[in-house]
C-alpha cells in the first residue's frame, strides 16, 4: 500500500529538479519518499522544486522529511522551493510549521 | 468468498529439471552474492564464499565468533561508524522482523597479517533480512552485502575533478578578464593614436596612402611590368615608406612643439635598454660586413630617462652611423663619470667636413655630397636627437673627419634632481617591446642592396610559430624582420606553398597577403578552414587597401583580422600577439570544456547506474518493476522503444512490459537468447537501430530486454552496458517473483488476499472455477480504493487457460491498480490498458469493465471493453442491467475509450461479473441476463454482498460450471451516526483509518476544511500510537468519532505504554493537533493512552 499511496514524478529542468508528489504521505511511506527524492537530486542541481499540488495528505512524518530534505539541500548549497496552491489540503499544514510563509502565487 | 489467483511462473522455472532436490548447502556457499548468516545474538553461523572473498577472511576463522569481534571498527579512522550503524540495523531487523536496508556504509575491514595487516578502506551496501521460525520469532538474520568501494571511489574522483575544473575555470575567467582589459587598453591607445594622427598628419598621410596603394597594387600584380618598371616602382615604394617614417619623426617634433610630448623619466638600466636598440642592428651590420663593437656594461646605478625618447636618440644615432659607413666598424659605448652618463656612437664612415658640423643639428639640414649607403635622408634626425637630449637636460657633441668617421657623444646628468619632479616616476613596468627599433633596423637592412637577410635567429622570445604568406619578397622579408624577435617565423611565397607548410606543420598563426598568384589569401583561408587540422589556426590577412572586396570576402570566409597596408609595426605586432593569445585561450577553454564534459558524463553515468540499480526496486511487484525498468532504460539510453520479453514454459516469448514505439518483437527473443550476449537486431520499422540483451537467470536465458531508436544513431557501448545492468536487475526480479509465486501457490492456490475494508461500502467477491484440470482460467477482478474516497472496481476475462493467460491477468491487475490511482477516469484507465494489451502482442481476447464508484454521491462512471454490463440491485428489490453501448475488446481500440455515467438510487448494490455466470451453450446471452435478474430479484432484501454473490452463483451455476466465473458486488451503506474502528497498530493502517474517517465526516455533511483538519489531527494521534505504544507488530489502535451538537468529538485509543517521544517531529505532531482542533487532551494511563479531540464544525458546512 505504501508504495501506491504516493507517486513521485521527477523531471529535470536544466539545473533544477522538479519533483511532483501525487497522493498522500504519512508515517507508512514518508521515509521511503524522502529517500527517493534525495536519490534523485544530483550534485550539480541548483535546487529542488517540490510541487505539492497533487498532495492530498501530509502528516508530521512527512513534514519531517521535508525539513530533513531542506536541511540536507542547504548543507549542499542547494535550494528547496515548495510549490503548493493556497487551496491545497496541505497548504495550512505547511503554513503552520513554517515551511511556507507567503500565500502561493496565482 | 473466494477469488482468483494470478499465476506467473511455474515451479519448473526454478528447480533443475529431473535431478531431484538441489544441494542447498552448496548453492548457498557458492551464491554469487556475499551472505553472512547470523544468530539473533549476532554470532556468525554461516558464510558464503563470496563473502569470504570480499572480506578477505577464512571460514574457520570467523564461523562461531561474534560479528563485531571479527569486524571491529578501524581504530585508525576516528569517524568510523560502521559497527554502530550495522548494530542499529541488525537491532531494527530483530525488533521489526522485517528486512532492513542500510545506506551505503564505510566499514573498513581488517587485512590479513599475511598481506600486511592493518585495515583496508571499503564501502558496503548491506541488507539485513530476518528469517522467522514457525513461532514468528527471529531465528536467523541473513546479512547480505555488496562491495561498492569502487563505485564510491569513482564518485569521489568525479567530485574532485569537478573542483579542479571549477578552479581552472576561475583562472581562465581571470585570464580572460585581463586579456579583455588589455584589449580595451590597446583599443584606447589605438583610438588616441588615431585621433592624434588625424589631427596632425592628415595632410601627410592621405597623399602617402594614395601613393602607396597604387604602387603596392602594381607591384603585387604577377606580371605586366618590365624589370625596369618594376625597379622604378620598387624605388618609389621604398621612398614612400621612408616618407612615412619621416612623417612619424615629424610628428614627434609636432608633439614636442605643441608641448604634447610630455616625457616621463624613470630609473632604467640604461646599458640594457641601449643594448636592446643597438642590438637591432647586429644582423644588418653582419650582412653589410661591418663590425659592431659594443661597450655596454651595466652602469653603477639606474639612470633617469624617458624610455621612448632614449630609444629615438639611440636609433637615430646608430642608423646615421650605419648609413654613412661603408666599411670598417660601428662602436657604441656607455660610461658614467662625475655625475653624468655618456653615450658614445662612433663610426669609421665617410665623415663630414668641419664646416658642416655647426649646422648638422639644424632641422632639414643635410650634408651635401656625402657618399653614403643612400642619398635618402630628411636631415631631420640629428636635430631631433638634440631636442630629445635637451629634454633630458643633457648635451650632444659631434666630431667628424672626412674619410675617417664620426663620433657623437651624448651626456645626460645622473640622478633625477635636475628633472621636473612631476615628470619623474620611481618605477614602471618594463615595456615589452621596442616600437621603432624594427622600423629603423628594417630601413637599415634595405640599404644593403641585394643582400638576402639571414635566417631570423635572434630574439625568439616565444615559441609560437607565425607562417607568413606573401608573394612579395620585400614584404616577406620585412614581415620576417618585424616578427622574428617575437616569434618563430616561416615564409611562403604564395597561398599554395603556405597551405602545404601549414598542413605539414601547423603554425600558431597565419599572416597572409590577400593578393597572391597560384592561390590567393582568401582561397588559402578557406582551405585552412576546411581542414580539421588547421581550422582553428588564427588567420590575419594583409590587404593593400582597406575596403577591398577581397577583404570583405576574407572576413566573411572567417579571417580573424585584417590589416590594411601601410600598417604600423607596433600595430601588426599587437594584433598578432592578441590573436595568438586569443587562440591560446580558445584552446585552453576547449580543453577545459572537454574535461568538464567528461566529468559530466561520469556524473551522468553514476546517476544512470543508480537509476537501474535502485534498492527501492526490491519493494516493487514484478510487473510494476518491469514497467519502471523499461521506462528508465528507455529514458537513460534515449531509446524510442524498449520492451522486456519473458520466455514462457512453452518456450515462446511474450512482451511483459513495453514503452515508446510499438515493437514487432517476433523472432528477437530467439536471436538474443541464442547469442547469449548483447546483439544488434534487424530493426523493424520505424526503428532504425535496435539492440537486444538477454535476461539470464541461473545461467539460463529467460527472456530479453530490447531497446531501439528511430534515428539511426547506434547505441554506444556505455548504453549497452547500462541495458545489461538493467537486464541483470530484471532477471533477478523475475527469479524472486517466481519464488514468491511458488510460495504463494503452495500456501494458498486460489485466494489473492482479502478485499480491502472500505468506509461506507461493503464489497464481496466470488470466484467459481469450472473444475477442469487444465489450469486456471483468465477471470479476474480488482478493488482499488482511491485517495479521494472513491473506489475503482474492475472485472475482466482473458480468454484461454494455463500459464500464459494467467501471466497476462497478473500483469493487467497490477498495471490496472497503478492506472486507477494515477488517472482516476475510467475512460483513461481503459485506454491505457488498450495500449498495454496491444503492446504485449498476446493475440487473446480480453474483456474488461472498469467502474468508478463514489459512495457519497450515488453515482458511477464506467468504461467497458466488450464486457458484460453490470447488474444494479435497487433498494426496492428491483434488478436490471445497465445499458452500455457496444465496445470492442481490450487492445482493439487505438483511440480514446468512451466513458458513461449512471445515477444510482441510494442504497443500491452493483454486481459485476464475467460471462461465465450467464453464458450457456445454445442460449442467447439475453436469456442469461434475464435469468440473473430473476435470481437477484428473488433474494431477501436484507442480504449482504457476500450473500448476494454466493446466492447468485449457486442459482446460476449449480455445482459444476461450464466456464470459470467471477463476481464482484458492491453495496453503498447509508451514513452512520457514530464511527468506531479498530485497526492493527501498523503504519499501513493509517490510510484506511483516514478514508473511513473522511467518509464518515463527509457523509455527515462536514465541510472540506474541517474534514482535512480532523483527519490530520486523528492521523497524528494514530501515528503516535503506531510508533510509540507497542513493540513491533503488536496491538491495535481504536478510533471513535461522534457528533456532539455542533462539535465532532473523537477519541484515539491504544492499549500500550508510550515510550519517550523522540525528536522535533513528534512535538510537531502535537503542535499540529493543537493548532488544527479546538481541544486536544492526551490521557496517559498504565493501561493505555487516549487522545481526546474536539472540533466545532463551521456553519456553512455543506
Amino acid at each position: 500500500m505504501s508504495v501506491l499511496l504516493c507517486h513521485l514524478d521527477v523531471e529535470e529542468d536544466g539545473d533544477t529538479l522538479v519533483a511532483r508528489l501525487i497522493g498522500e504521505i504519512d508515517l507508512s511511506n514518508a521515509a521511503l519518499i524522502g529517500q527517493d527524492i534525495r536519490a534523485r537530486v544530483a550534485n550539480h542541481s541548483l535546487g529542488v522544486v517540490l510541487d505539492l499540488a497533487g498532495l492530498t495528505y501530509l502528516d508530521s512524518a512527512g513534514l519531517e522529511v521535508l525539513f530533513d530534505l531542506r536541511r540536507r539541500l542547504e548543507s549542499r548549497r542547494q535550494q528547496l522551493i515548495i510549490a503548493v496552491p493556497a487551496d491545497s489540503p496541505v497548504y495550512r499544514t505547511l503554513q503552520l510549521v513554517g515551511l511556507i510563509e507567503r500565500p502561493a502565487a496565482g | 468468498m473466494s477469488s482468483v489467483t494470478p499465476r506467473m511462473q511455474s515451479e519448473k522455472d526454478l528447480a533443475p529439471p529431473s535431478r531431484g532436490v538441489p544441494d542447498f548447502h552448496t548453492l548457498f556457499l557458492s551464491a554469487p552474492d556475499a551472505y553472512l548468516v547470523l544468530a539473533p545474538d549476532l554470532t556468525i553461523v554461516a558464510v558464503s564464499d563470496a563473502y569470504l572473498r570480499a572480506t578477505m577472511t577464512e571460514r574457520d576463522a570467523i564461523v562461531g565468533r561474534g560479528l563485531f569481534e571479527v569486524f571491529p571498527d578501524n581504530p585508525d579512522d576516528p569517524e568510523a561508524t560502521g559497527t554502530a550503524n550495522l548494530a542499529a540495523s541488525l537491532e531494527r531487523a530483530l525488533a521489526t522482523r522485517r528486512p532492513d536496508t542500510m545506506a551505503v556504509q564505510k566499514y573498513d575491514i581488517p587485512r590479513p597479517e599475511s598481506e600486511g595487516g592493518g585495515f583496508e578502506e571499503r564501502y558496503w551496501s548491506p541488507l539485513n533480512t530476518p528469517v522467522l521460525g514457525p513461532d514468528g520469532e527471529v531465528e536467523l538474520i541473513i546479512h547480505r552485502v555488496e562491495d561498492v568501494t569502487e563505485l564510491i571511489a569513482l564518485k569521489q574522483k568525479g567530485s574532485e575533478q569537478e573542483d579542479e575544473i571549477y578552479r581552472r575555470a576561475q583562472e581562465i575567467q581571470a585570464m580572460n578578464e585581463e586579456l579583455r582589459a588589455a584589449n580595451v587598453r590597446l583599443a584606447e591607445l589605438d583610438q588616441a593614436k588615431t585621433d592624434f594622427f588625424s589631427n596632425v598628419s592628415h595632410e601627410f598621410r592621405t597623399p602617402l596612402t594614395l601613393l602607396l596603394g597604387p604602387i603596392g597594387d602594381l607591384l603585387a600584380a604577377p606580371d605586366g611590368l618590365t624589370a625596369g618598371q618594376r625597379e622604378a616602382l620598387e624605388l618609389a615604394h621604398r621612398n614612400a615608406l621612408r616618407l612615412l617614417r619621416h612623417v612619424n619623426t615629424l610628428l614627434d617634433f609636432t608633439r614636442l612643439e605643441s608641448g604634447r610630448l610630455a616625457p616621463t623619466y624613470e630609473p632604467v638600466d640604461l646599458a640594457a635598454l641601449t643594448r636592446e636598440h643597438v642590438g637591432a642592428f647586429e644582423s644588418a651590420c653582419a650582412d653589410a660586413g661591418l663590425e659592431l663593437e659594443l661597450h655596454l656594461l651595466p652602469l653603477p646605478e639606474p639612470v633617469y630617462v624617458d624610455r621612448e625618447l632614449w630609444e629615438k636618440i639611440v636609433l637615430n644615432l646608430v642608423s646615421n652611423a650605419f648609413k654613412f659607413t661603408l666599411e670598417g666598424r660601428l662602436e657604441a659605448s656607455l660610461s658614467a663619470a662625475d655625475g653624468h652618463v655618456e653615450l658614445l656612437v662612433r663610426d669609421t664612415g665617410v665623415g663630414m667636413p668641419r664646416v658642416e658640423l655647426e649646422r648638422v643639428f639644424e632641422r632639414f639640414h643635410q650634408v651635401r655630397g656625402r657618399r653614403g649607403r643612400t642619398q635618402e635622408g630628411s636631415g631631420i634626425g640629428l636635430a631631433l636627437v638634440k631636442e630629445l637630449v635637451e629634454l633630458h637636460r643633457g648635451e650632444i657633441e659631434i666630431d667628424s673627419a672626412v674619410g675617417k668617421g664620426t663620433t657623437v657623444r651624448v651626456r645626460i646628468p645622473s640622478g633625477s634632481a635636475h628633472l621636473p619632479a612631476e615628470a619623474v616616476v620611481r618605477e614602471r613596468d618594463g615595456r615589452p617591446e621596442s616600437i621603432s627599433s624594427q622600423a629603423h633596423r628594417e630601413e637599415a637592412l634595405r640599404w644593403i642592396d641585394g643582400t638576402e637577410p639571414s635566417a631570423a635567429t635572434d630574439g625568439i622570445r616565444e615559441r609560437h610559430t607565425v607562417l607568413v604568406a606573401d608573394d612579395n619578397a620585400d614584404i616577406r622579408r620585412y614581415l620576417e624582420r618585424l616578427l622574428s624577435p617575437h616569434w618563430r617565423v616561416r615564409l611562403a611565397a604564395d597561398g599554395r606553398a603556405a597551405l602545404e607548410r601549414a598542413r605539414a606543420e601547423p603554425p600558431d598563426l597565419v599572416l597572409s597577403d590577400v593578393m597572391m598568384p597560384e592561390m590567393d589569401g582568401v582561397e588559402l583561408l578557406k582551405a585552412l578552414r576546411d581542414d580539421p587540422v588547421t581550422c582553428t589556426i588564427p588567420v590575419v590577412l594583409l590587404t593593400a587597401r582597406a575596403g577591398e572586396t577581397a577583404t570583405v570576402e576574407g572576413l566573411e570566409a572567417g579571417a580573424d583580422d585584417y590589416l590594411a597596408k601601410p600598417f604600423s609595426a607596433p600595430e601588426l605586432i599587437a594584433r598578432v600577439r592578441t590573436h595568438l593569445e586569443l587562440a591560446r585561450q580558445r584552446t585552453a577553454l576547449a580543453r577545459e570544456q572537454a574535461a568538464r564534459a567528461a566529468a559530466e558524463r561520469l556524473a551522468a553515468r553514476l546517476q544512470n547506474l543508480r537509476a537501474v540499480s535502485d534498492v527501492a526496486f526490491d519493494r516493487l511487484e514484478l510487473d510494476a518493476l518491469l514497467g519502471v525498468m523499461v521506462e528508465r532504460v528507455a529514458r537513460i539510453v534515449e531509446a524510442d522503444a524498449a520492451a522486456i520479453e519473458l520466455v514462457g514454459d512453452d518456450g515462446s516469448a511474450a512482451v511483459r512490459a513495453a514503452t515508446g514505439v510499438e515493437l514487432d518483437t517476433a523472432g528477437f527473443a530467439d536471436a538474443v537468447t541464442a547469442a547469449g550476449r548483447p546483439v544488434q537486431l534487424d530493426a523493424p520499422r520505424p526503428l532504425a537501430t535496435a539492440v537486444g540483451v538477454p535476461l539470464v537467470a541461473e545461467g539460463r536465458a529467460i527472456g530479453d530486454l530490447l531497446v531501439g531508436r528511430v534515428h539511426p544513431q547506434p547505441f554506444a557501448d556505455e548504453d549497452v552496458q547500462l541495458v545489461q545492468m538493467a537486464a541483470e536487475r530484471v532477471a533477478l526480479a523475475v527469479e524472486q517473483a517466481a519464488l514468491r509465486d511458488t510460495r504463494r501457490r503452495i500456501s494458498d492456490p486460489i485466494h489473492p488476499g482479502p478485499l480491502p475494508e472500505l468506509p461506507g461500502m461493503q464489497v464481496a467477491a466470488c470466484w467459481r472455477p469450472s473444475g477442469g484440470r487444465d489450469g486456471t482460467g483468465g477471470d479476474f477482478y480488482e478493488v482499488v480504493p482511491l485517495a479521494d474516497g472513491r473506489v475503482g472496481l474492475a472485472i475482466g476475462d482473458v480468454a484461454g487457460r494455463g500459464e500464459r493467460p494467467a501471466a497476462l491477468v497478473s500483469q493487467l491487475r497490477s498495471v490496472l491498480r497503478a492506472y486507477a490511482m494515477e488517472f482516476g477516469s475510467p475512460g483513461e484507465v481503459v485506454t491505457r490498458l488498450d495500449r498495454l494489451v496491444r503492446s504485449s502482442g498476446e493475440p487473446r481476447l480480453v474483456t474488461l469493465l472498469y467502474v468508478l464508484i463514489d459512495p457519497r454521491r450515488w453515482h458511477v462512471h464506467l468504461a467497458s471493453a466488450a464486457h458484460v454490463p453490470p447488474l444494479v440491485l435497487a433498494p426496492d428489490g428491483h434488478a436490471s442491467h445497465l445499458e452500455l453501448a457496444p465496445s470492442p475488446p481490450l487492445g482493439m481500440v487505438a483511440g480514446e475509450r468512451e466513458e458513461t455515467t449512471f445515477e444510482l438510487a441510494p442504497g443500491s448494490t452493483l454486481l459485476l461479473y464475467t460471462d461465465g455466470l450467464v453464458q450457456r451453450r445454445g442460449e442467447s446471452l439475453d436469456d442469461g441476463f434475464e435469468r440473473l435478474e430473476r435470481a437477484a430479484r428473488s433474494l431477501p432484501a436484507e442480504v449482504d454482498t457476500g450473500g448476494l454473490c454466493d446466492a447468485v452463483a449457486a442459482a446460476l451455476l449449480g455445482d459444476v460450471a461450464e466456464d470459470d466465473a467471477a463476481l464482484l458486488a458492491a453495496h453503498v451503506l447509508p451514513p452512520e451516526e457514530r464511527l468506531a474502528l479498530e485497526l492493527p497498530a501498523v503504519p499501513e493502517s493509517l490510510a484506511p483509518l483516514r478514508r473511513a474517517l473522511t467518509h464518515w465526516l463527509e457523509a455527515g455533511g462536514v465541510g472540506a476544511g474541517d474534514v482535512g483538519a480532523i483527519t490530520l489531527a486523528c492521523g497524528e494521534a494514530a501515528a503516535n500510537a503506531v510508533e510509540h505504544a507497542y513493540g513491533p507488530g503488536d496491538g491495535s489502535v481504536e478510533l471513535a468519532a461522534e457528533r456532539d451538537g455542533e462539535d465532532i468529538a473523537l477519541a484515539v485509543r491504544d492499549r500500550g505504554s508510550w515510550r519517550a517521544q523522540r525528536g522535533e517531529d513528534r512535538g510537531r505532531g502535537l503542535m499540529l493537533m493543537e493548532a488544527l482542533l479546538d481541544e486536544v487532551d492526551v490521557k496517559v494511563r498504565p493501561e493505555g493512552t487516549t487522545v481526546l479531540l474536539r472540533k466545532r464544525i463551521a456553519e456553512e458546512a455543506a
